[in-house]
């Protein structure tokens, strides 16, 4: 061990910094021979932006602690005779930085020759080829040449961490995003780095599958082509998708999107960073399951094919589903939907079309049941910001796992437990355990007795000790957020309960958030723009045909025949009478909102031929039809 | 060497155990509850199941993570850090070589070969009845001074230079039983025993932190008493902590870890302000011809939680953490017993001799990482995460241990704060020539030199040519010195004409090096610095934790050209590319170790190139004087 005394800071301990300026919340700086004034504690890296100068980084990202890993980001501040890291050098008052220096540029170009010495280089067949930093760090900062005669360490190129996610570890530069992800955002640690130096890489336990519900984000944060989507995989290049900014279609967090699709089929979904909504993140669930089926594209692989859905109206005609003309197959609709039926329809649809299902298309079908699928009605319609969530001191939740149900509201409730505030959740499940002051872990149907508990040691004091304590957790001061399964909420003497412990916690719409949400993706949606249909009931019995509008799976037999409007490829069963195709959501323009009753914009993301009608389209044909039938009868 | 009685641990549990015992794991759920946070547990867990099972198969991994409260992934993360955990099976008792230097030119590889025919099996080997196994590694041990030796499970033998010795240790352990190093001798490093043949002594001293050399076995509390032991303790406690800190900052005692920071001036960072702080002893000592920490953990205990009790009360800690490294087992224990006869006389634990202070020692063993001396990756290892350094600021004096404020020092450093709160910082301040970095000082000399071993001597009062030929009895077989490395392997050779200056910060530093932990590594005229290099850059190849680019990358690339020199696959170009490499590692990297990595290719080149040119021209690599390609005929 050498003596490195400070001024290289490198161990024992520094002085505290230079008395501060004028006003104390913000610091001058020099970068590059700019001067700018910044707010203090903002990183050299981030300042450098500001100033108009791009320092290259890789382990750094905006969302994640700062490591200092990579080194790609080394400046020269003057007085200090070691090259610095910008990203993790907070500015201080006074600060002379560099990053085009000679000494700094050395630098630059040596972290560059490093990390290319072990790593492939095959760009050409490569996914991220085209919007890699590293190509691009290379390009802007790196000298061409590679010194390196010994042989490059080979490793697994295609490991398959799990059904979604292939590592290629050659690839991998050990920047430690996605296990950051891992464990600072999502906070269950399913992604770690193994072994140590050269031998180091990323993986899980020898042989587990990398799962938790977010790990589709890691292939984003990789700044290497070393995670990749399996759904992806080769399937095109950066430069001939068309981007189209979208909602999710999962639940009704509504995550903003980005839709890429090349020849108007969809290959991806991105995150598009809506700080009020998403924070820039999504969930597996939206992510990877809600993309329309592939269809049009030469690349379609068997398994895509047989779920390839129907691009033209389809009759049943001795036995077996036809294709027919829409004309026939609406008029053949209208006729199932005379006596006893139902309309059923999906609670993923856009605004527009719940509106037009409540006003145009319900009052001309009166003697047919209505009804969303699944049911949507809350009777504690949500208050409350999502930007509230991050200071919460007290949260509640009653039945309700967000960690399954709204996937990425749990990351934001994560983050209030990060910043302090204690998280008592009542229930079965609770993906947040880790994050949890307490979890009082009984049935479902033992949620109402718990929460009457609960709200018993707050007010009264009287409860068991483990109730007690989870109460104790809940007397501190600041805003609270209390939310109610939705399901659960039916019950009304529950339903008061939890209404009670809103109050008695000062939850409230403006500093916290308080309700039962809507989980599927428009369910709000559903709820304002088609109140009737929504709080609906349908009676399924006896029913002799029914509609199913954009449902994705068809209802058990029971007897009724079937018409079905859908985007995906349907079961042909015996049943099912008609099918009417229909744009998905990510095919069509439109709206949705979001639990927390936000309005969002989805735009037409693919395209599958000029024929098929979008939800709200679909709607309109079907009141034409129906108003055609009633003038006929008339 | 005694035989003893208890088998090697774990030895009558099935291999094929698929689950832990009750034993394990009551035992893991108590170190669950043991520390400040449940995660600390997850290392210390992963030995006891490793100590039942042999090894930690997926099932177990995932067993100790459940009962831990950490993702299966993080166990698993843990264990394929640190190299004393495996997760394949091995053998029940792991037979370890050290090769690095000293040992390495001293016996080691000689000692290697010797074990390889009498046990058969080859490195990296195991027994077909599972309970051998040979290792040849590169990390050094702490036993340097005693070199050629062997670890056996938890134990040192040490030594080992008379055949009849490796004989009849081979002969032990195919019988089944562990051979202890208990009774090894330290050589008499006593200041007072120097050599006789010299023609003058250059000082007169009375050892203050290792007065009783040579001795061996463990001082007593009542015995460690009868010298006023503690009653530096009973000082500090009459004063107020800011006042301790003043004294100590008075005395000017600097860090013995290597940075030579001030260590009064350290503490004075801690903020006052209410809440947990911390104390945490870096005794992690894994660098190569360092062995001191371990002589003053194993004899001089009390001295060191008499240290630690007074830094813990001068920055208002009330929990503090000895952090060993893993292989220190006795070292360990002897801790953990001398603790419990302090707590017991009321010297340690609540109400600390009536003062109302109190003060809570827990002694963590690491698992064979060198990185973990690094004092933030220390606190990472601590905290259960994977130990990789952190970058500053914040520094550990305002967010260290579970983010809190923390002190960390080395054992040295510790071990000189009972005395000057016993004797005042003006008489600390007299100990040797520099008031500017006074006291005492140990120094670990190893290598090639008759008498090696831990000589204390006040700092800065001696050169490295005294030290080598009054103390450590000049060369073995009179052989010339072709340079000596100060701090270890971690900073630059300093060449045979650079002998005669002293051994303080500034004078080594004049002599183009550092003296850092004061490890001296006497290399002979007849080593091949070639191959010298090259073992070192295997060292820091296998220790770089991989944070860094430049050092994960680098340190590997370095050690490949140098085994092409070493093989006689050099080419003249390569000269410039080791140095153009070290230069883009150095200054470049988060930690020091980077920058150490580069030391033993730049001033190696710098003094000896022409052995490099040798190694080329004459194609056949790395050769010693003697004609030898490796070292197994030595020591
Ligand atoms: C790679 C590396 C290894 C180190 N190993 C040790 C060690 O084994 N023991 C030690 O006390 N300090 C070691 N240090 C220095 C510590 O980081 C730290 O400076 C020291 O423990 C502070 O104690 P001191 O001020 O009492 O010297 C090491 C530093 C580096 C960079
Ligand atoms: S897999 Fe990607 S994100 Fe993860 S460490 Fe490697 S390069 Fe970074
Ligand atoms: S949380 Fe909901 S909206 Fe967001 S990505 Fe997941 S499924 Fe989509
Ligand atoms: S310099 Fe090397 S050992 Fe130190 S943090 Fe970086 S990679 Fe790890
Ligand atoms: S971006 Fe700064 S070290 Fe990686």
């Amino acid at each position: 061990m050498s003596n490195l005394a400070n001024p290289t800071g490198l161990s024992g301990a520094t002085t505290p910094p230079p008395p501060p300026p004028q006003n104390p919340n913000l610091v001058s700086l020099t970068i590059n021979g700019k001067r700018l004034t910044v707010p203090k504690g903002t990183l050299l890296v981030e300042a450098a932006k500001m100033a108009g100068s791009e320092i290259p980084v890789f382990c750094y990202h905006p969302k994640l602690k700062p490591v200092g890993a990579c080194r790609m980001c080394l400046v020269e501040i003057e007085k200090n005779p070691r090259l610095q890291t910008a990203c993790t050098t907070p500015v201080s008052e006074g600060m002379v930085a560099n990053s085009v220096s000679p000494n700094a540029i050395s630098g630059q170009n040596a972290v560059i020759e490093m990390l290319l010495a072990n790593h492939p280089l095959d760009c050409p067949i490569c996914d991220k080829g085209g919007e890699c930093p590293l190509q691009d760090n290379t390009f802007k900062y790196g000298q061409g040449v590679s010194r390196m005669q010994e042989d490059k360490r080979a490793k697994d190129k295609a490991f398959a961490l799990s059904d979604r996610i292939v590592l290629d570890k050659e690839r991998c530069i050990m920047c430690y995003r996605c296990t950051r992800f891992q464990s600072e955002i999502v906070g269950d640690q399913a992604l770690v780095a193994l072994d140590r130096g050269g031998e180091s890489e990323i993986g899980t336990q020898n042989g587990e599958s990398f799962e938790s519900p977010f790990s589709g984000n890691t292939i984003e944060l990789c700044p290497v082509g070393a995670l990749t989507s399996r759904f992806y995989r080769f399937r095109s290049r950066p430069w001939d998708l068309k981007r189209t900014p979208s909602v999710c279609s999962g639940c009704s967090m509504g995550c903003n999107t980005s839709l890429h699709a090349r020849d108007g089929a969809i290959l991806r979904m991105v995150a598009r960073e809506n700080p009020g909504i998403d924070d820039g993140w999504l969930c597996d669930k939206g992510r990877f399951q809600t993309l329309p089926p592939v269809t049009a594209l030469g690349q379609v692989t068997a398994a895509e094919a047989k779920q390839n859905r129907p691009l033209q109206p389809l009759l049943r005609k001795h036995g077996s589903l036809q294709p027919t003309t829409l004309e026939l197959a609406l008029q053949r609709t209208v006729e199932l939907l005379r006596g006893y039926t139902a309309v059923l329809a999906s609670p993923t649809l856009t605004n527009e079309a719940m509106l037009a299902l409540e006003t145009g298309l319900r009052p001309m079908a009166q003697q047919s049941q209505f009804g969303f699928l699944p049911y949507v009605h809350t009777p504690w319609l949500l208050q409350g910001k999502i930007a509230n969530l991050p200071f919460a001191k007290k949260i509640v939740l009653l039945g309700f796992d967000p960690w399954t149900e709204l996937p990425v509201l749990a990351l934001w409730l994560r983050k209030a437990a990060q910043n302090g505030g204690n998280l008592v959740a009542v229930g079965q499940h609770n993906g947040l355990f880790r994050d949890s002051a307490a979890w009082l872990s009984v049935p479902q149907d033992r949620v109402g007795d718990t929460t009457a508990e609960l709200l018993a040691a707050l007010t009264t004091g009287k409860a068991s000790a483990p109730v007690r304590e989870a109460a104790m957790k809940l007397t501190c001061d600041g805003p609270a957020v209390l939310l109610l399964h939705p399901d659960l909420a039916a019950d009304a003497s529950l339903l008061f309960l939890a209404q009670q412990l809103a109050q008695q916690l000062g939850a409230n719409g403006d500093t916290g958030m308080l309700g039962a949400p809507a989980l599927a993706a428009n369910a709000r949606g559903a709820q304002e723009l088609a109140p009737t249909i929504a709080s609906a009931t349908v009676s399924s019995h006896g029913l002799t045909g029914i509609l199913l509008l954009g449902i994705d799976h068809l209802v058990p037999q029971s007897g009724a025949k079937l018409a079905v409007a859908t985007s995906r490829a349907i079961e042909p069963r015996s049943d099912v009478e008609v099918v009417l195709p229909m744009l998905h959501p990510y095919e069509t323009a439109g709206t949705y909102t979001n639990f927390t009753g936000q309005r969002q914009a989805l735009l037409a993301g693919g395209f599958v031929g000029r024929n098929v009608p979008s939800d709200q389209q679909l709607i309109s044909h079907l009141r034409t039809a129906l108003t055609h039938r009633h003038a006929g009868a008339r | 060497m005694n035989p003893v009685s208890n088998q090697p641990t774990g030895a009558t549990t099935s291999m094929h155990a698929l689950s832990l015992s009750t034993a394990t794991r009551t035992a893991i759920q108590q170190e669950v509850l043991r520390y400040p946070h449940f995660r600390t547990a997850l290392l210390p867990s992963l030995k006891l199941a490793q100590r039942e099972i042999g090894y930690l198969p997926p099932s177990i991994l995932n067993e100790v993570a459940d009962l831990v409260g950490v993702s299966h992934a993080a166990a698993y993360e843990l264990t394929t850090f640190y190299s004393m955990l495996h997760t394949k099976p091995h053998g029940r008792l792991a037979v370890e070589v050290c090769v690095q230097l000293p040992c390495g030119f001293c016996g080691g590889e000689r000692l290697l070969k010797q074990l390889e025919a009498g046990l058969g099996i080859k490195p990296g080997e195991t027994t077909q009845d599972g309970m051998l196994s040979l290792h040849r590694t590169p990390e050094c041990m702490g036993g340097c001074h005693r070199s050629p030796m062997v670890r056996i499970g938890d134990h040192y033998v040490e030594n080992l230079t008379a055949k009849a010795d490796v004989d009849a240790l081979c002969a032990e352990l195919q019988a089944g039983r562990i051979p202890t190093t208990k009774g090894t001798l330290n050589h008499d490093c006593h200041p007072a025993t120097a050599n006789a043949n010299a023609s003058k002594k250059p000082i007169e001293y009375t050892p203050i932190l290792l007065p009783r050399q040579p001795r061996s076995t463990q001082v007593s509390l009542a015995e460690y008493q009868a010298s006023r032991g503690y009653e530096g303790l009973k000082q500090a406690l009459q004063k107020q902590p800011a006042e301790v800190i003043e004294i100590v900052k008075q005395s000017n005692l600097r860090g013995r870890g290597g940075a030579a920071f001030s260590a009064g001036m350290k503490w004075s960072f801690v903020p006052k302000a209410a809440g947990p702080k911390y104390l945490v002893v870096n005794a992690d000592e894994s660098e190569p011809g360092t062995f001191k920490d371990r002589e003053l953990m194993e004899v001089e205990s009390h001295m060191l939680l008499e240290g630690m009790a007074i830094a813990s009360y001068a920055i208002g800690c009330k929990e503090a953490f000895l952090y060993l490294r893993g292989e220190y087992v006795e070292a360990g224990d002897r801790m953990r017993a001398a603790i419990g006869e302090a707590e017991q006389q009321g010297l340690l634990g609540k109400n600390i001799l009536g003062s109302g202070f109190e003060l809570k020692i827990h002694v963590f063993l690491g698992a064979g990482a060198y990185i973990c001396g690094e004092e933030t990756a220390l606190l990472e290892s601590l905290e259960g995460n994977r130990p990789m350094p952190r970058s500053r600021p914040p520094f550990p004096a305002i967010s260290g241990l579970y983010s809190k404020p923390t002190v960390v020092n080395n054992v040295e450093t510790i071990c000189n704060v009972p005395h000057i709160l016993l004797h005042g910082a003006d008489w600390f301040k007299k100990i040797g020539p520099n008031e500017k970095s006074a006291g005492p000082k140990i120094y670990c000399l190893s290598g090639w030199v008759n008498r090696p071993g831990n000589y204390e001597l006040p700092l800065g009062a001696v050169t490295f040519r005294e030290l080598i030929e009054h103390w450590g009895m000049g060369m073995r077989d009179g052989a010339k010195i072709k340079g000596v490395l100060p701090a270890g392997i971690s900073a630059p050779i300093v060449p045979a004409d650079q002998l005669d200056a002293k051994l303080d910060y500034e004078g080594v530093a004049g002599a183009g090096s550092m003296l850092g932990s004061a490890s001296l590594i006497v290399i002979p005229e007849d080593v091949s610095i070639v191959r010298a290099a090259t073992r070192m850059l295997e060292f820091f190849r296998h220790e770089s934790c991989g944070k860094c680019t430049p050092c994960r990358e680098g340190t590997q690339w370095l050690h490949k050209i140098l085994l092409r020199f070493e093989q006689g696959r050099g080419e003249p170009k390569d000269l410039d590319l080791l140095l153009s490499l070290s230069n883009q590692i150095s200054g470049k990297v988060l930690c020091a170790l980077g920058d150490f990595a580069t030391s033993p290719v730049t001033a190696t080149i710098k003094h000896f190139r022409p052995e490099y040119l040798a190694a080329i021209l004459n194609g056949q690599g790395a050769r010693d004087a003697q004609g030898t390609t490796d070292w197994s005929q030595r020591g």
